[in-house]
């Protein structure tokens, strides 16, 4: 024992392995949990499925499954697929678990110990930002009267591979989502940014903008209008488009690389999706409301298949290759949220001056540039929410959640026509139960509690 | 095992016979305690003689020999004295007995006067042979025995000795490696029959303790009779002659339906034809004209766009061989191979090739407690090689040489079912009708994989040739077999071996060095392999054997060409490798076909060719490694003062290889790399009326931004380790009374293991060793002929460095003190640390016992003649378990583009301590009667957490030793059980336990520097076994029969629920395996200079996994493969087989008996294996035969042996080859006997040739029908040999001189009718090349 006294120091300096090097450790320390909020992986969860059953997306002349199946809103859309949204999102779920709950009794390393409620925070917000996907992806739009009662789903917050859960309610999701944002904003370590220009780490900005956007799809435009302005206090900065060229050029400097969003003054929460494929086919519904001409958003987006005459999404030439595809929220998405917020609160000139300000970077000057401002609260509505479809295309789901949450808004909702690519055509009706994506049969087994979304034979 | 560093639990058993005519006299030896002092007190009134006597021998520490019968043939006597000496002790206590006794040395013989021929006399020499068997029964060979006055000699593979001519009262010396000495006299040796020796001066109640830490030992080591096997491999070595163990390949197929993309706006297989051809029509109409459209729609069917709905892929790894004992052990890849370890070092995979010619011992240990020191790798048993050490003593040289060679093995189509030319056209003809290839009448703009015979076939429908060009060049193609080419390219395996060992030395000093070279090469195109190895075992002896230091060095170094295997069945056969003028003939069906790479060629004109060649591909990639392995063990033991022993251990390695992978210009990878990265930043993409197909045009010129040139990857692993072990030992008794055992010690072990890789150089110079710049581009819009746009940064991104360090320390302490032999108090504390963080933050395990004992067989008042021992203890103990956080394996990588290092979680393991403690409370029984012929142990353990209750304990009875027993030809009889039972727990002790030092110095063999954190299985093992000899054991059985369960969590292996984050998660599961095990062995036949003897070794091994989780019902071989409740790893299931209907299709049985035809549906595209369930699949048999064994015959005469050996394996079944009957070829030759028209399938049950259909295809090659028995007998070696005599040697160098020859894979017998070789069979089916007929040279000489 004696001689254990004396070697003790020894010991200690023996056992005190560079760890930090280790390719293949157990997070124990600050260090370790801190590290899990650094990567890329959790920026780039792949969204695309979500633009099938949406009215931007045509059926593909080349489509892969289940893509083809979601487009035109199949019974059982994933067939014997493996489902990557539900199984990435809550892989990061899990992941932030860890961070926030083992974060607090983590062992201290050096000076990382004072980012404890930085990390816990950044990692809240990071959580939100997944459950308010998977919510809006598996369950029903929030309604206030029945989001007690709709199925959401699995709210878990804690870590284990071994335990199942029930799905919750939509309004346990979003209250969940809320705490999280609201926990995070009330961290006085979490800046508005995180330092060094990472933007993989979300800081307040993020917070109020995933927060605005909660809001939003509850319905509560006040609350929403609150975060929103708050979002673009701290950012508000728009890129000009205006210099951009048309694709099939040499460098169109879109930003649409995880780590060109680093540099992009727009970004408040940086996704993209990685690897996106490219086979993805505008409706005509959705070019119909661009200016073809000066619209950058539109000219410098797709090309024309010379083959098939579609118009594809850019990074189709010919080939499968993929391209990026940013998922964000930015200062355009917290002004048309604010825009529809000071709208629904019948402010129309306050709405319509958000657009313009916006427009003036995206088009190209011209007599329509300018929305007028002298319109009534509804039509400046209208305007903000076909500006949003515009601005917003392909962002992660965007589309898909706005139309569920329209759909109960009786001026708003819309039937769904698309042709199958087989000379038919199949319509979704307005607040269809196919609007919610179903579990895979694979997801049902391995939790006998997830209870399966209805989808009816269109 | 290494006999150097272990004497853990290695025992001396010497059995010897004299030749004096005493014959077997059945005696006991009693140890003594050392001392030197010996005055003795006894009191008896009314005492049996062998009372007396043992209390004589405790109290003078004089080994005491005596005849058991004869001395309980006396009447009780009576003795009192007082501080007498030994001589006296005796006379008092012989006094009128007819018994007379002889005091030599430290021995006294009791004997009959009239039959005590040597005891007092020094007149007469003797001549005494022995065996040294360790505890296990098993014979230790290069153990010294010496006298002063005579030359060591050195007992042999069979542990057997002869000394002649010795004084009966010479004192000899045992010695084993310098470790353990046995010192007797020559007569004491010569009475002995298997008489239990402990390591030098311990007494022999500490195998007792041992015992008692050990938890219950088992015999469970099985040495292998390696006389005569030097010319071989370790593998060849190893198949057959153990009971129970199995060399298993380890190359499985899985396949899994993936339904495909469809390329036309429909999904995969919803529509018909028509309906293709509809859409096709509606989107391209206004572009393609009648003919184009028809080719479209044509060209999507062949793609797999169409009907086919599904396609499956396929996957084959290849693990090599790996040994599997008693069936499979755990779940999981990899779980079932034993451990590998040599010379005390473990080995990170089966050294399958290691030559034997440089092994002086084998040897298999299953026993669980014995296994579980070695970590939770070592759960399905070890193999423990031990390299020629030589025989020290006096310098000798020995060398070996050995040359094995076998002719190319069989890659003919005849042999693997591959179909011929003709039969492969013939097939293609009729697909033809099915599937009209891509293309459309312009196969020369294709850009996709069809064969020769496949665009001659579009362009004669296309009318790009006339009937008669057609025919000719059919006709041409017909007539080509590139068979005797690949054959060409085979060349033999070859492999020789040079071993010199050096050995030598004097009392001080003994040395081995032993040299090693081997060079082997396999039929694989370029393969070599060299190794250099050199081994060093140095031991030295100083202050007067006081102080004893040990070196041990293995190193080898080695360089390889990994080599390419070509492989027949990858081409058509038709395809030619080259041509009469040696050019290389191309293929392409990789990418572009000739025609649209011609094509191409005129707006890229820099593009290299796709055509592909495996000879060329093989010439130019080069696969080399170099690497050398250092394993270095330093062992000391001084004996500092009286009893005082200062031991320590220090285990270095250092491993290290390099790969080099280099790739020539001209090979088709660098080929298409090159074209790949020929690139363009705009495009064009120009459609070719009337063929449906779009070449793109490029409208800026082509750039190559990869260097046209060799590409050059090098990639290196390092680890190294070490491992310190120190401790002093101190043993003492006092006043004769007083014995005292204590053990300090002190371990620490770390490890660092690193693996990178470089990037990989393009336009590779091997002279400079330089690669060339890459121009990469400065637009992130490049545009490739096939990939679109280009992304470059496959080409510089970082490879990551995986580093992995380990460090983990212990400290241990030991009490072990026994009074008067009779009570006794053990106790020892061990305690590990290991880092849990980059902070200065460990976790520690610890464990104390303590353990109080009563002999109560030595107290005066016990007197229950039939009772030899009856010994209580009881005790208590403690494992503190380690506080550690919850498992969560991560990756971390540093991504450079950020500056940032990330970590991220992929498991969550919940087995993990976390402090608690774990409080036991033992019970301990020790009993032996009827003079220790019963023995048995138990011990009961009461845990306060966890497994509560344990049962270990054994019992052996040695029938033949009891007194009533009076069979004549029966020479042994013995029968022994023993339960063990390990929580986990305990196991985390066990592995701790072997960093202590071993008392009276030394450290046991394995190195329990493991992961504790991750706790092992729960084990518990039941075995009985009956032991016979007959006719002077002339024929031997030892046979088994065991039952073990393991359990516990098994990780990784079973899916999770998504939603929890992990792909997989943690799940209680059991294994059990029983079984039966026989190892006989008869000398039918000895005399006269002729032997003959027989060995038949046979397993029955039947294995279950219990508590698995269900599979779930999915169309896929995994399914099918899945381990369930009730069934041995390793089973498989299949669809009902029901023929064929008359359409040609598989038909399955469903649930209820009916015939369900397996084609998926025209409009939906769903299968009807898609609805089917687990209901539809029925068991179909294990793939690992529970049958196994060998039949071994040796014969000798004179100089000359023969040795012969029969494997088999029965009751297992493997799956056959079943062809895919659609789009593209089958290679197999079943496919000449395909469904063609309907009233084949009543001749035939392979379907006829269909659309695309994958889950047709998964039904027809995963039905019962593909089920063959794959039982068979293989004789596996004949040997002839002949040791030359030494009277021919005679003043000649040459000492010794063996030649043997050798034959492996001689023949073969199975019992399925396809005459497939069940060993040379891939698990989808697919027949692999038998191991060809093998021989082997190999000359020992002894210098």
């Amino acid at each position: 024992m004696l001689m254990l006294a004396l070697a003790l120091p020894a010991c200690k300096k023996f056992l005190d392995i560079n760890r930090a090097s280790d390719t293949n450790p157990t997070p124990v320390t600050v260090d370790d949990f801190d590290q899990m909020l650094n990567t890329t992986g959790i920026c780039e969860t792949s969204f695309e499925l979500l633009r099938a059953p949406t009215d931007d997306a045509d059926v593909p002349k080349t489509p892969v499954e289940p893509y083809y199946g979601f487009a035109i809103w199949f019974v059982d859309p994933w067939q014997t697929r493996p489902d990557d949204i539900y199984g990435t999102c809550y892989k990061w779920i899990a992941q932030m678990n860890m961070v926030i709950n083992s974060m607090p009794t983590a062992l201290p390393t050096g000076q990382m110990n004072d980012r404890r409620a930085l990390a816990i925070a950044q990692a809240k917000i990071n959580r939100a930002y997944f459950y308010f996907q998977l919510v809006n992806i598996y369950g029903p739009a929030y309604q206030p009267a029945s989001a007690g009662t709709d199925l959401g789903v699995p709210l878990i917050l804690q870590v284990s591979s071994q335990v199942s859960y029930p799905r919750a309610s939509v309004e346990q999701v979003y209250q969940q989502i809320l705490t999280d944002l609201k926990d995070a904003l009330a961290t006085p370590e979490l800046p508005d940014f995180h330092p060094d220009k990472n933007v993989i780490r979300p800081g307040k900005a993020a917070a109020l903008a995933l927060l605005a956007r909660a809001y939003l799809y509850m319905g509560n435009y006040t609350q929403a209008e609150k975060a929103a302005s708050a979002a673009l206090a701290i950012r508000s900065s728009l890129l000009s488009y205006l210099n951009y060229k048309v694709p099939n050029s040499t460098n169109d400097g879109r930003m649409v690389t995880l780590l060109q969003q680093q540099l992009n003054s727009e970004v408040l929460l940086a996704r993209i999706s990685q690897a996106a494929d490219p086979r993805f086919v505008f409706s005509s519904d959705l070019v119909s409301i661009f200016d073809k001409t000066n619209d950058r958003r539109y000219t410098s987006s797709y090309i024309v298949s010379n083959r098939d005459g579609a118009i594809y999404l850019f990074g189709r030439v010919g080939s499968v290759a993929p391209i990026n595809q940013d998922n964000g929220i930015g200062v355009p998405e917290m002004m048309l949220t604010k825009a529809e917020c000071l709208a629904r609160a019948n402010d129309p000139v306050g709405a319509v001056n958000l657009l313009n300000t916006l427009r003036a970077t995206r088009i190209v000057s011209n007599p329509n540039l300018n929305l007028p401002t002298n319109v009534t609260a509804d039509q400046a509505l209208v305007m903000v929410l076909q500006e949003r479809r515009r601005e917003l295309m392909f962002k992660g789901g965007t589309r898909l959640f706005d139309l569920k949450r329209l759909n109960l808004d009786s001026r708003f909702k819309k039937d769904i026509r698309k042709a199958n690519g087989l000379g038919n055509f199949v319509t979704l009706p307005a607040g269809s139960p196919n609007y919610v994506f179903p579990f895979t049969r694979a997801s049902l087994i391995a939790n006998p509690l997830l209870v399966q979304n209805p989808r009816v034979q269109l | 095992m290494n006999n150097f560093l272990s004497n853990d639990s290695i025992k001396l058993r010497l059995s010897a016979r004299s030749h004096l005519g005493i014959g077997l006299l059945l005696v006991l030896l009693l140890l003594s305690v050392a001392t030197f002092a010996q005055k003795i007190t006894l009191n008896y009134q009314h005492a049996p003689l062998e009372q007396v006597l043992r209390e004589i021998r405790k109290q003078s520490g004089y080994d005491i020999f005596f005849d058991q019968n004869l001395v309980n043939q006396q009447p009780p006597v009576a003795v009192k004295i007082s501080n007498a000496n030994v001589e006296e002790a005796m006379s008092s206590a012989l006094k009128g007995l007819q018994l007379s006794f002889a005091i030599n040395g430290r021995t006294i013989s009791i004997k009959k006067p009239d039959k005590a021929v040597a005891a007092t006399g020094k007149q007469q020499k003797i001549t005494i042979t022995g065996t040294v068997i360790d505890d296990n029964g098993l014979p230790l060979a290069g153990v010294s025995v010496s006298s002063a006055t005579l030359k060591p000699v050195y007992t042999d593979g069979e542990g057997k000795f002869t000394l002649k001519d010795i004084d009966p009262l010479a004192v000899v010396h045992i010695a084993y490696t310098g470790k353990i000495t046995v010192e007797r006299t020559a007569l004491s040796i010569s009475l002995m029959a298997e008489t239990l020796l402990e390591t030098g001066s311990i007494d022999l109640d500490q195998t007792i303790i041992q015992g008692q830490r050990m938890a219950g030992k088992a015999p469970g080591t099985f040495k292998l009779d390696i006389s005569h096997r030097k010319q071989q491999s370790v593998v060849q070595a190893l198949e057959g002659t153990v009971p129970g163990l199995v060399i298993k390949s380890q190359r499985t197929t899985t396949t899994q339906l993936i339904y495909t993309s469809d390329g036309f706006g429909v999904p995969a297989g919803r529509y018909t034809r028509e309906q293709l051809y509809n859409a096709a029509k509606a989107a391209l109409g206004a572009y393609l004209d009648e003919a184009g459209l028809q080719n479209y729609v044509n060209s999507l069917i062949n793609q797999g766009y169409s009907n086919g709905k599904t396609t499956s892929i396929t996957t084959i790894t290849n693990n090599g061989v790996i040994p599997e004992l008693r069936g499979a052990g755990g779940f999981g890849a990899g779980n079932n191979a034993m451990l590998i370890v040599i010379d005390g070092f473990i080995q990170d995979s089966f050294p399958a090739d290691y030559p034997m010619a440089n092994v002086l011992s084998l040897e298999v240990i299953r026993d669980p407690a014995e296994t579980i020191k070695w970590g939770p790798r070592a759960g399905n048993g070890v193999i423990i090689i031990t390299t020629n050490g030589g025989q020290p003593g006096k310098l000798q040289m020995n060398y070996t040489s050995t040359f094995n060679f076998s002719g190319a093995p069989d890659n003919s189509a005849k042999a693997l079912q591959r179909a011929s030319t003709t039969q492969i056209l013939d097939y293609e003809m009729e697909a033809y009708k099915f599937f009209p290839i891509a293309g459309a009448g312009r196969p020369d703009l294709v850009y996709g994989t069809s064969s020769v015979s496949q665009i001659l076939l579009e362009k004669r429908r296309a009318g790009l040739i006339t009937e008669a060009e057609f025919q000719s060049r059919w006709n041409l193609l017909s007539q080509l077999s590139n068979e005797d080419q690949y054959r060409e390219q085979q060349r033999g395996i070859f492999s020789q071996n040079q071993n010199l060992n050096l050995s030598g030395g004097n009392k001080y000093h003994r040395f081995s060095l032993n040299g090693n070279y081997n060079t082997s090469h396999t039929e694989a195109l370029e393969n070599s392999n060299r190794i250099w190895g050199l081994n060093l075992r140095e031991q030295v002896s100083l202050l007067k054997n006081k102080l004893q230091i040990g070196l041990q060095v293995n190193s080898s170094l080695n360089k390889g060409i990994a080599g390419t295997m070509l492989d027949p069945a990858e081409l058509q056969p038709y395809q030619m490798l080259y041509k009469a003028d040696g050019s290389y003939v191309y293929d392409y069906t990789k990418l572009f076909n000739q025609d649209a790479y011609t094509n191409l060629k005129t707006s890229y004109p820099g593009l290299q060719n796709y055509g592909y060649n495996p000879l060329e591909e093989a010439r130019g990639t080069r696969m080399s490694n170099k690497g050398h392995d250092l394993n270095t063990s330093l062992n000391v033991n001084w004996k500092l003062l009286d009893g005082l022993t200062w031991s320590t251990n220090l285990q270095y390695t250092d491993k290290k290889n390099n790969g080099e992978n280099l790739r020539q210009a001209n090979t088709y990878a660098a080929r298409e790399l090159y074209n790949n990265y020929y690139a363009v930043s705009s495009i064009k993409e120009a459609y070719f009326p009337g063929s449906g197909i779009f070449v793109p045009t490029p409208l800026t010129p082509p750039v190559a931004y990869l260097p046209l040139g060799d590409i050059f990857q090098a990639s290196q692993s390092t680890s190294n380790s070490t491992n310190l072990r120190t401790g002093i030992t101190y043993n003492k008794v006092f006043n004769q009374k007083h014995a005292l055992n204590v053990g300090l010690g002190f371990s620490a072990f770390k490890q660092l293991s690193r693996s990178s890789s470089d990037l990989p150089l393009y336009g590779y110079n091997s002279n400079t060793g330089l690669g060339t710049n890459l121009s990469l581009p400065n637009s992130n819009q490049i545009l490739s002929n096939v990939l679109g746009a280009i992304n470059f940064s496959p080409l510089i991104a970082p490879i990551p460095i995986n580093r992995k360090p380990e460090r983990n320390m212990s400290t241990n302490a030991s009490l072990d003190y026994t009074y008067d032999g009779r009570l006794g108090l053990q106790a020892f504390y061990n305690e590990s640390y290991m880092p849990i963080s980059s902070a200065d933050v460990y976790s520690s395990t610890r464990n104390y016992n303590a353990m109080a004992s009563w002999a109560l067989h030595k107290e005066s008042f016990f007197k229950f003649p039939l009772i030899s021992k009856l010994k209580l203890s009881a005790g208590f103990g403690e494992i503190k378990m380690a506080s550690l956080p919850v498992n969560l394996p991560a990756v971390r990588v540093f991504q450079p583009n950020w500056g940032t290092t990330s970590l991220v979680v992929n498991g969550y393991n919940p087995i993990r301590q976390n402090g608690e403690r774990i409080r036991n409370y033992d019970a301990l029984l020790d009993l032996g009667m009827f003079k220790d012929v019963l023995q048995g142990q138990l011990n009961y353990r009461y845990n306060s957490m966890g497994v509560k209750n344990q049962v270990s304990g054994r019992i052996s009875y040695h029938i033949s030793k009891a007194n009533y027993f009076n069979v004549p030809w029966v020479s042994n009889l013995m029968i022994e059980g023993f339960v063990s039972n390990i929580s986990p727990a305990q196991a985390l002790a066990q592995m701790m336990s072997t960093n202590s030092p071993l008392t009276g110095g030394g450290f046991s063999a394995a190195t329990g520097n493991f992961d504790l954190g991750s706790l092992p299985e729960h084990i518990k093992n039941r075995e009985i076994s009956l032991r016979f000899g007959l006719w002077k054991d002339r024929l031997t059985v030892d046979s088994r029969y065991y039952n073990r369960s393991s359990s516990g969590m098994s990780n990784g292996t079973f899916q999770s629920d998504l939603s929890t984050g992990f792909a997989q998660r943690s799940l209680y599961s059991r294994m059990d395996n029983k079984g039966f095990e026989l190892y006989l062995q008869g000398k039918i036949f000895q005399g006269d200079g002729f032997t003959w003897n027989s060995i038949i070794n046979a397993a029955y091994n039947l294995n279950q996994a219990k508590d698995v989780l269900k599979p779930i019902y999915d169309p896929t071989t995994n399914y099918l493969m899945a381990n369930r409740n009730g069934y041995a790893l390793g089973s498989l299931w299949s669809f009902r087989w029901a023929g064929l209907d008359n359409k040609g299709n598989p038909q399955v049985f469903d649930p209820n008996g009916n015939k369900v035809s397996i084609l998926s549906n025209q409009s939906t595209g769903i299968s009807p294996l898609t609805n089917a369930n687990e209901n539809w699949i029925e068991y179909s048999g294990r793939t690992t035969a529970p049958w196994s064994g060998a039949l071994i015959q040796e014969f000798g005469y004179k100089g000359f042996y023969a040795r012969a050996s029969l494997r088999f394996a029965l009751g297992h079944v493997m799956r056959t080859y079943r062809p895919i009957m659609q789009a593209g070829s089958d290679k197999s030759s079943l496919i000449e006997n395909r469904w063609r028209q309907p009233g084949d399938e009543a001749k035939t049950d392979i379907p006829g040739i269909i659309f695309l259909d994958a889950a047709r295809t998964f039904a027809a090659q995963n039905s019962s029908n593909s089920i063959a028995p794959a039982d068979f007998f293989r004789l596996n070696e004949i040997q002839l040999g002949y040791d030359v005599p030494a009277k021919w040697l005679t003043g000649k160098y040459v000492k010794s001189l063996n030649l043997a020859l050798n034959l492996q894979n001689v023949a073969l017998w199975t019992r399925n009718k396809l005459g497939i070789d069940p060993e040379a069979i891939m698990s989808n089916g697919k027949l692999l090349p038998r191991q060809p007929l093998r021989y082997g040279l190999a000359l020992f000489v002894g210098l």
